[in-house]
Formats: C-alpha cells, structure tokens, sequence
C-alpha cells in the first residue's frame, strides 16, 4: 500500500514529539547542561514545525483531497487513523509554529527556573497531545490525545510548584478537566453503544444511511445516541474551550502558568477543543437527516453560550488588577465571538470564526508573552506594582500594545478584520443580526480593558525603582515582535489570505463526501493490495 | 468578501497614516513640554498632610478610570453575580458546571 509522504509528515509529528518528550529526561540523566535540553527540545519543535509547513503546503497546492494514515496498515474503521484535510493542516501549523515560539522565548524567560528539563518534557507532551487531537480521525483516539494535552498543560500549570497559587490552579483546573475528559469518555461510550464504531469517517457515513465494511448498520437509537454524544461532546469541549458558564478555570489556571504556556493555553489549547467541536458538528453530524434538528438546537446553544462568553470576558475583563487576569479574560471573550460564527453554521460564520481563532492566537500568544517579559522584569503581575515599566521596555511595550489594539479590533489589524467578518456574517443572517451589538460593545469593553493595561503600564509613574530595569533579551523580544509584526500582516493581507487559506479549510470542513472519501479509498486499496 | 475587506484595507490605511502623523505630533509636543519643565523628585511624593504614605496607596481604583455610570448603575449587580459565580471554590464550579450539563442534555435530547 502506497503512503503519501505528507501523510507520513503528519503521522509522524506526534510521535516524534512524545518520543521526545521520553527521551529528554533520560538525556537529562547523563548530560547536565541546560543547553543541550534546550537544543534538544527546539530542534524537535523546530522540525515538527517544517513539517507541518510540507503538510499544510500539499494540502493547499498539491492535493486538496484530506489523506489518511492508517497505523499498523490497519484500515478504517478497524484501526485507528489519521485524517488531516486543509482544516486540519492549518491547525497544525499554528500549533507547531506557536509551540516554537513559545518555546524560544522560554529559554530566557525561564533562566532561573530549576528542573527545566521537566518544563520542555511537558511541552513537548503538550505539542504531541494538541498535534494529535487536530490530526485524529477516530473519536477515541481523539480522547487519548486529549488527555495527553491535558495531563501536560496541568504539569505545566503547576511548573512553579514553590508556590500556592500554582498548585491551587494545577489542582483546580485538573479536577474540573478530568471531569470534561470523563464527560467525553462517556460519550464516546454513547457513540460506540449506538453506531458500533469510533471512527470518524464511518460515524458520518452511519449517519447517513451508509457504512463502511466490518461494522454494519447502526445498532441503537440513532437520534438519542447521537443526541446524547453530542451534548456531553458539547458540554466536555466547551469547558476545555472555556466557553461560558464553563470558563470558570481560564483564569485561575492561565496566569499561574509560566507566561510561554500561559500564551500556549490561552493561543491555543482552547482551539484545540474548538477544532475537535468544529470537526464533530460541521464534518460529521452536519446534514445528516437524523440528528438535523440536534445540530439545530446545538447552533443556537453556540450563540447563545457566544454571546454569555463574551459580555463575561469583556465585563470581568475591566475589573482585574492582575494583568494575566484581564488577558485570561480576553480569552472567554474572544471564544465567544469564535461560538458566535460557528453557532451560524454557514460558511461566512465559520469563515469569521476560523480567522478570528487564528488570529486570536497569535495576538493572545503575544499579549501573554509581552506579559511574562514584563513579568520577568519587575517579578509581579500587579499594575499598581507594574506601574511605569513599559517605558524602560519599549519593544516590549510596543509589541503589547499591537497585540492589545489587534485583540480589541483596532483596524487595520488582525483581529479587525476577522471581527468585520463576524459582523458582516451576524447582518447577513436575517433576524440575528441585532446581536452584533454584543461585537461592537464588547469589542469597545476590550479596547478599555486593554488601555487600561497599557496605561497602567506605559503611562503611569512608577511606583518602585524601575532605573535597572532594561528592555527584555533579545531571545525574548524577538519572538513578540514576531508575532507584532504576523499581527500588522494577517490585517494587511486578510483578504488574500481569507481567500487562500481560511475559505479553502472552511469548504474542507463542512465537506463531508471528501472526509469519507477518502477513508473508502484507502479501504479500497488495502483490500486491493494497491 | 474580498471587495469588502479591500474596501475596510484602503480606510484602514488611510486612518492609520493619519494616526502615525498624530502620533508624530504627540510624540513631538511631549517632547517641547518635558524640555520645557523638568520633574523634580519632590514632585512625585505624595502629599498626605505630612504622613508618609508609598505612592501605590495613593492610586485610584481601577473603576474610578470609567465609569461614574458603571459603578451606580451595574456594580452592585455585577459583584453580587461575581460573589455567587465567581467565587473561585471548586464545589461551586463542579455546582455550575453539572446544571449546564443538565441544561445542555435536555436541550439536545429533550428539545
């Protein structure tokens, strides 16, 4: 059986990034040199990074069709699979090059710190679990790689574990996301009981009145089966998205993280969870004539719980004065505006919501690692204490403040332009369209509790001696301005690559006949020996 | 899509050419009035009837920023739904966490 070499690309970066992840530690055994831990570390990360790039390439340029690799050569629905269409790819690249950046900001950032061997161990789990949870084509792998994200980021979150705060997080945010992993356990439990399958592609055809080979016809009540999936689904994903009133661990867990993961929960690790419920409802469950009004139902829960995230993020984003706090908070009230274009279920909908993720995590990254030089400057999170900082740090502040006015939708930034799609798509949708009051209010709340930082920051005096603090390394200010500068050319370039990138992974999403397709191709070439 | 946001990329730039001119004066006026008066350190203590007070004791609420309306109107029902929700204690969470699971489940299987 022949294997498409970006296929291999793809299979190949969770494996390579868990390896890892096993293999640092013992290198730490017999080499004590941090160095060599962080050489190890960004060179895994740096090629798992390439190849996302090579895969996401062929998924734009060569084949449009998504591809599949079946471990062990054990075909679909019999073995577990990935499938990664241009949806998928693009996930992977954002998470590879955010994971990257993260992780080269670190290296200063985490100077200090003792046991950093232990801190890029679990971020390298963390990469794997994420790259495996957007790669997936079957829903219990999905919970697999879901619980290796998880188990890592709660690692992550209790890095710093001299302190209460950490711990108090870690623990916290551990509990509450072993229930969401449960929840989804159970309803994975619900899917098999039901279709008598766990992969993907077989879930969709099953629920269209066709199968592939081995599994047969659904064996239970397909409406309350699917129904039952759907809202523990939902409820597990939403929480591990923060999508409110499941958002309550964002802002506990977030800022207590070092600022690097800090920027890899909040940029991306929420997305994760968006993208496992983007494939769920637009790939699989989409259209099929059973469970039309399940989706149905699920759409207005989006909006509805969109439009709750976002008056919660932008009012409690005001009242911090803890700045990984008031960023954390951005985080709910960015999701919403995200459930908001998915809860339409269009294409101009999950164009907005899909540019708007990408785009919020650049800026979130961005804003939480502008935060940990400042941070690691000063040694508080406090604006009182923070006061008159950013003068001393310009880069950093001007990295902060382009991430602050992209997030608010200052135009002609990112996320202006992914907000002017949202707020077009709400106009265009008949009788929804008065809620792009909740964009426009809650975009000027963000833009005030934005300022706000800055001006806390920037414009006040100083309340401490601030004569030695200097402009952060260049190791760390090199990947804000970086991410600054992806912020300025996301905005400038948005139509292109709206155009280019983002509509052609929507039409892969919602296009369900190519999804089981290709898992029928491949069955048909193993059971033709070709 | 793309003539809108082309549309939006021509005034954006436009806008923000003549904000980097504004900026350019500001940054210049800012200039001309710090060479015109220099700040002693004197001025920067606080004045507090002669007790010595660190100058973060003297910082205004961050409310106090925005919102003569926000505190009357919504305050008082803001931190009494901060105080019930958000109260950080774990049980509370799992509370509100297993009604929305509820909710949701009817929703989808009921509804």
């Amino acid at each position: 059986m022949e294997v498409n070499y970006a296929i291999q690309f793809a299979a190949i970066q969770p494996f390579l990034a868990i390896a890892a992840a096993f293999i640092l530690p013992l290198i730490s055994l017999a080499i004590k040199r941090r160095e060599v831990w962080e050489g190890f570390a960004l060179t895994i990360l740096s090629i798992n990074f390439i190849l996302s790039l090579i895969v996401t390439y062929h998924m734009y340029v060569i084949s449009s069709k998504p591809l599949i690799y079946a471990f062990g050569s054990w075909p679909p629905p019999i073995g577990i699979v990935y499938e990664v269409d241009r949806a998928g790819a693009l996930m992977g690249s954002l998470i590879n090059g955010l994971v990257l950046v993260a992780a080269i900001f670190s290296i200063r950032y985490m100077e200090h710190e003792e046991r950093v061997q232990w801190y890029y161990t679990l971020m390298l789990g963390f990469e794997a679990g994420m790259l495996g949870c957007v790669y997936t084509g079957d829903i219990f792998n999905l919970f697999v790689m879901l619980e290796v994200m998880s188990v890592a980021a709660y690692g992550l979150v209790a890095f710093r574990r001299e302190t209460h705060e950490a711990i108090e997080a870690a623990i916290k945010y551990a509990i509450v996301g072993s229930v969401a992993t449960t929840a989804y356990f159970i309803a994975v439990a619900f899917a098999y009981g039901t279709f008598g399958t766990l992969n993907m592609a077989d879930l969709a055809l099953k629920l269209r009145g066709s199968t592939l080979p081995v599994t047969g016809s659904p064996i239970g009540d397909v409406f309350l089966g699917s129904a039952l999936f759907l809202a523990l689904t939902f409820w597990a994903f939403s929480l591990k998205a923060a999508i409110a009133p499941n958002h309550f661990w964002l802002p506990d867990a977030h800022p207590a993280a070092p600022s690097p993961i800090s920027a890899l929960l909040s940029g991306i690790m929420v997305k994760v969870a968006i993208f496992a419920l983007m494939r769920y409802i637009f790939t699989i469950f989409r259209g099929a004539p059973p469970v039309i009004p399940i989706v149905q139902s699920l759409n207005y829960a989006l909006i509805i719980l969109g439009v709750f995230s976002a008056i919660i993020g932008a009012t409690l984003m005001l009242t911090q004065r803890d700045l990984k706090r008031l960023i954390a908070y951005g985080t709910v009230l960015n999701i919403g505006y995200i459930a908001m274009g998915m809860g339409l279920a269009n294409p101009d909908g999950l164009t907005a919501a899909l540019f708007h993720l990408v785009n919020h995590a650049v800026g979130k990254a961005l804003l939480f690692m502008a935060a940990g030089a400042f941070i690691h400057a000063i040694g508080t999170r406090n604006f009182d204490e923070l006061a008159g900082i950013g003068r001393k740090m310009p880069l950093t502040s001007a990295a902060f403040l382009i991430g602050a006015l992209a997030l608010a939708g200052a135009p002609p930034l990112n996320g202006f332009m992914s907000k002017l799609l949202l707020f077009k798509a709400y106009l265009e949708s008949g009788w929804l369209a008065p809620l792009v009051v909740v964009i426009v209010i809650t975009s000027v709340f963000a833009l005030m509790g934005y300022l706000k930082a800055f001006y806390h920051i920037y414009a006040r005096q100083p309340v401490r001696d601030v004569s030695s603090i200097k402009e952060a390394p260049r190791s760390m200010v090199s990947p804000l301005l970086v991410l600054a500068a992806l912020c300025i050319l996301l905005g400038l370039i948005a139509p292109i690559f709206v155009d280019r990138l983002i509509a052609p992974a929507v039409s892969s999403l919602f296009n369900t006949q190519d999804y089981v397709s290709a898992a029928q191709s491949i069955i048909q070439m193993t059971m033709g020996g070709g | 899509m793309m003539p809108l946001l082309m549309m939006v990329l021509e005034a954006a730039f436009v806008i923000a050419v003549v904000l980097l001119i504004l900026l350019a004066i500001y940054g210049f006026s800012i200039k001309v009035t710090k060479s015109l008066s220099r700040e002693s350190l004197e001025k920067r203590k606080p004045f507090a009837c002669g007790e010595s007070i660190p100058p973060s004791k003297t910082s205004l609420p961050d409310m106090s920023m925005y919102a003569i309306v926000w505190r009357r109107v919504f305050q008082s029902l803001y931190t009494t739904l901060r105080d019930k929700l958000h109260t950080g204690i774990l049980s509370d969470w799992l509370v509100w966490m297993f009604i929305f699971m509820v909710v949701i489940v009817i929703v989808l299987v009921v509804v």
